[in-house]
């Protein structure tokens, strides 16, 4: 007969930030008070950029925890995104855009992209943007969310949005506290490690914090799974040519972008999200291709500037013992922005999982399967527009094109380059589309042509069905209002509604 | 098209995989390409299935097929589930429904709130709380609700049918889009010598049939992916022993229901499968544990009226083709494999290869990729299902010898992990590529008596008395709904009545 467990009564969790804030509030949503949880923030450097770019999955997570979109954006100077223009990757003056979205639909049971690889292959100049109306409407500066109208092409729109890290993390903190989360500042001394685990972290001022369960959220430091636990990390940063990276925050007056933008240089690249009212860049870059002189430059910076080496890896256990990472403690996507979509899926995952007070061995190692597959999904996603840069003459980008590739990255490729095949693994967090997207937009020319694509109807049926698709995206995408009055309308405005 | 290209495909073996094959080729790649069947009307078929699984609507729609034209074509009858009787213990009697258990609360899985409630003291099977099961259990079908808050749109359904009217449907709507029928017996397979890649087949009637790929739908036997390509044969009856059944069908006394019924016998189990003209019955069982004349003695004594027909007996040996591609050759059906049909998954395999191979057809380059991504698919379905199987006998209580041995074999490692995640808290490992999810493998550890020790302490944070009010208005809920619902037999006859 099924026991009643012996409950976890006391949650720590270490280093606040988004990740710890989010897992405090997750927590504290679940719990309803059968166990205290606490927050200590540290000094640490949590590893968090200066913008958090969210994909279309944060609405999940955030719906879960009951928190209102629009005020969220409004509190964290937020702007909506559609999804990332890609400048220079292709080779210099190539562009594309990775829409948030499924691109075109399949026709006559063909799927889309092997569709537009066919036309290619006629010689026709097939530029995918155009199949995509968060492509279409992101150049045309609109913005919208999904209608509901299975039928109009308005329902294909899939939105993420780009939040200030440091106001994001503040409302979420002023959450986690109307829920009865309990914050502590304090630089952190130590974790005391017994057999069992951490027993208790010991702070600077001398005070010592029992608990049951502790979330190891300070950043790529991992102060106490990887510190205290000495659970070693696995790097794949040495295989990249780019190592450093520097961020800063932009004040701009102009109407803002419902995009993010990368554009690739010499050195490295530049990525631009914007908020409102300023836009967060950020350049990945090599360091032996790039002087600190020149990183001013490269941002170009009036303001502060961050610098770090890029982390590119993951924890060998995102659990060990009483001890769970959440956030870059756990991992770091590297090139990819994707720390957010990361720190959620770990945050769900552990509630799904969510131990006792012993006897958890089985819960344990499904969490650490699930996070170690997801992180080897992560690795190949983050190293495909590296490995198929068309830059010529750039040592740095010579150097990325060689990239040694993970077997399951490679296995993909071969599939692309033989018939424009994509498949998806098990815990993939990055969506076929965002693979489609990249690898039409830079990948090589297939080999030969899709069976059923090359069948599915003659060329001329196919010239006009694409011909109609493209009309109706442009269409609608001229029908929905500018990111600017979308932001304002929906009550987003940072000092709109609300304020 | 390109110059190297797929133009004649030569399918090897009627039967449902056969003929499955040809529709669904002629449908996706029409008048590209063209199909020849041969099959001879001296071997019979086997007639897998019979008893299928909600996919095959998806392969039906595909082909256009009308859902009232089918049925009466083949004496085709609902299924919402199956029921598996006598398993965990003998009296027992659960039903794998296709369909989930209860509704999403938060974040925590249904199941997981069922499991606290019941440690409280909660006494209401986990069965009250799905629909389908509900609806089955009192014979009553509908098609579920298009409305996605409806209760009664929380389920899916499949059909029982006779597969060999479904071979000679599909047969019909096959040649009707140009596939050629030749019914003979393959007398020779020559190989090329270069690369060994089969060139022609050669039939008893002389004539020789060339090809670009070959499907083997030859059955057991393998005649091409085995005889001649000896693609090899790994075997998997360490773990799933029985290797012989033996089938008659009869007339039905009572109404049909909308499922499928398993019984587990002494040396293996029973099938009952309700047609509209008839049931299908067979005992697939363990020859190591009982004589062919026993196994036919214990399922003619089972049968509820008078057999139809000379009762049939079956060979196989469950595993799978270690190559499902090898070369120009794609081995679907029985020649690819093969896994008892306790969760009626014959069919199911036949469309995911008949899929697979669609969406990775072969241009005349015959790059190894598209074999490679085939074989790793099949694999990971096959072995998916393998586990789901393996499962229902090694989580028994039965008494006897053939029991006792399942109890006591040693398993997979990949279902060993599933088990002990279920067993420290009810939790379920979930995968992308695969057949059988969450509600599956609930329906059969509960089913089954594997009880977890824990469950996920974070049910604690809903109160107990709104959880329990919320329980017991789900639970009435279904059953008011379900009790409205026409009977199966009724709805079936009212769907299948010509001119309705």
């Amino acid at each position: 007969m099924t026991q009643s467990p012996a409950e976890i009564r006391r949650i720590l969790v270490v280093g606040g930030g988004i990740a710890g804030w989010s897992a405090a509030t997750a927590l504290a949503r679940t719990v309803r008070g059968r166990a205290s949880i606490g927050v200590v923030e540290t000094d640490e450097d949590l590893g968090e950029p200066l913008a958090i770019a969210c994909r279309p999955d944060a609405a999940e997570f955030h719906a879960m925890l009951g928190l209102d979109e629009a005020s969220i954006l409004r509190g964290a100077q937020g702007a909506y995104s559609l999804g990332e223009r890609m400048i220079g990757f292709g080779g210099e003056g190539a562009a594309y855009f990775r829409p948030f979205a499924d691109l075109g639909a399949p026709l006559d049971g063909a799927s889309f992209h092997q569709l537009l690889l066919r036309r290619r292959r006629q010689g026709r100049p097939e530029v995918a943007d155009a199949y995509s109306l968060n492509a279409v409407a992101a150049e045309l500066g609109r913005f919208a969310k999904p209608g509901p109208n299975e039928r109009s092409v308005l329902s294909t729109l899939r939105y993420g949005f780009n939040l200030d890290g440091r106001r994001y993390a503040a409302g979420l903190r002023a959450f986690a506290e109307s829920l009865g989360v309990t914050p502590l500042r304090g630089a952190l001394a130590k974790a005391e490690a017994t057999a069992t685990g951490i027993a208790a972290v010991v702070l600077e001022g001398g005070e010592r914090l029992e608990a049951d369960l502790f979330l190891d959220c300070t950043g790529p430091a991992s102060r106490l799974l990887g510190e205290a636990l000495a659970v070693p990390v696995e790097s794949w940063a040495a295989d990249l040519p780019f190592d450093s990276q520097a961020e800063t925050l932009v004040p701009e007056a102009a109407s803002s972008r419902a995009f993010n933008v990368s554009e690739a240089a010499a050195w490295g690249w530049r990525r631009d999200t914007p908020l409102q009212g300023a836009v967060a860049r950020r350049i990945v870059y090599a360091s032996a291709h790039l002087d600190d002189a020149q990183v001013l430059q490269a941002l170009p910076a009036s303001g502060a500037v961050r610098r770090s080496k890029l982390a590119f890896g993951r924890r060998r256990l995102a659990w060990a013992r009483n001890c769970v990472a959440i956030g870059p403690s756990a991992g770091s996507a590297g090139p990819l922005d994707l720390g957010l979509t990361l720190t959620h899926k770990a945050i769900r995952r552990l509630l799904e999982l969510f131990p006792t007070l012993g006897g958890y061995e089985a819960a344990r190692a499904e969490f650490n399967r699930r996070a170690d597959e997801e992180m080897a999904r992560v690795r190949d996603a983050a190293l495909l527009p590296l490995v198929l840069n068309g830059r010529g003459g750039e040592p740095a980008w010579a150097a990325a094109r060689e990239t040694p590739q993970p077997e399951t990255l490679a296995y993909r490729l071969s599939l692309w380059n033989s018939r424009g095949g994509v498949i998806s693994f098990d815990e993939e967090p990055v969506p076929e589309s965002d693979w489609i997207a990249v690898l039409l937009g830079q990948g090589p020319a297939p080999r030969r042509g899709d069976v059923l694509a090359e069948s599915a109807m003659d060329d001329a049926a196919l010239a006009d069905r694409l011909g109609a698709m493209r009309r109706a995206i442009r269409q609608g995408a001229e029908q929905m209002p500018t990111h600017d009055v979308f932001l304002t309308r929906s009550g987003a405005a940072a000092g709109g509604a609300g304020r | 098209m390109p110059d190297s290209t797929v133009r004649t495909v030569v399918i090897v073996g009627g039967g449902t995989a056969g003929w499955m094959t040809a529709a669904a080729i002629a449908q996706a790649l029409g008048p590209h390409v063209a199909i020849r069947l041969v099959e001879s009307s001296e071997i019979g078929t086997v007639g897998v299935g019979e008893a299928t699984i909600p996919h095959i609507r998806a392969f039906n729609a595909k082909l256009g097929l009308d859902e009232a034209e089918f049925m009466r074509s083949t004496q085709a009858t609902f299924k919402l589930g199956i029921e598996f009787r006598d398993w965990g213990r003998p009296g027992d009697s659960y039903i794998h429904p296709f369909g989930a258990f209860g509704p999403d609360l938060g974040e925590i899985g249904f199941h997981q709130h069922w499991l606290r409630l019941r440690a409280e003291g909660l006494e209401t099977s986990i069965e009250a709380f799905s629909a389908p099961i509900v609806i089955s259990r009192l014979g009553r079908f509908a098609h579920p609700s298009a409305d996605p808050r409806a209760l009664l749109s929380t389920f899916s359904y499949a059909y029982h049918f006779d597969a060999g009217l479904y071979a000679a449907f599909l047969r019909r709507y096959a040649e009707e889009r140009g596939v050629q029928r030749t019914d003979a017996r393959v007398a020779d397979v020559r190989l090329r010598g270069a690369d060994g890649f089969i060139d022609a087949i050669v039939l008893d009637t002389g004539e020789q049939v060339s090809g670009d790929l070959f499907v083997d739908c030859s059955g057991f036997r393998g005649l091409l992916i085995e005889q001649a390509l000896k693609a090899g044969y790994e075997s998997w009856a360490h773990w799933l022993p029985c290797d012989r059944a033996v089938a008659a069908p009869c007339h039905a006394q009572e109404p049909a229901t909308p499922l499928t019924r398993s019984t587990a016998l002494d040396a293996g189990w029973a099938w009952r499968i309700p047609l509209q003209h008839r049931v299908g019955n067979g005992y697939v069982y363990c020859s190591d544990f009982i004589s062919d004349e026993e196994a036919e003695a214990t399922l003619l004594s089972r049968l509820e009226s008078e057999p139809l027909a000379d009762p049939r007996r079956l060979r196989f040996q469950a595993g799978r083709r270690r190559k499902q591609w090898s070369r120009n050759c794609v081995a679907i059906g029985l020649s690819s494999g093969f896994l008892e049909p306790l969760e009626s998954t014959s069919i199911y395999l036949i469309q995911a290869a008949i899929g697979h191979l669609i969406s990775l057809f072969p241009d005349g380059s015959w790059d190894p990729v598209d074999e490679t991504e085939f074989n790793r698919l099949m694999e990971l379905e096959l072995e998916r299902v393998r586990d789901f199987l393996i499962l229902h006998y090694r989580a028994t209580q039965r008494p006897g010898a053939f029991w006792d041995a399942r109890r006591q074999m040693a398993i997979p490692d990949s279902l060993a992990y599933k088990l002990a995640l279920f067993e420290e808290r009810g939790a379920v490992v979930r995968y992308k590529d695969g057949l059988f999810q969450e509600p599956s493998w609930l329906a059969v550890y509960f089913g089954q008596h594997v009880s977890p020790t824990g469950f996920n302490p974070l049910s604690a944070g809903l109160p107990a008395e709104a959880l329990r009010r919320e329980f017991a208005g789900i639970e009435q809920a279904i059953r008011r709904q379900a009790e409205a619902l026409q009977p199966h037999e009724s709805y079936v006859a009212q769907l299948c009545a010509v001119g309705a």
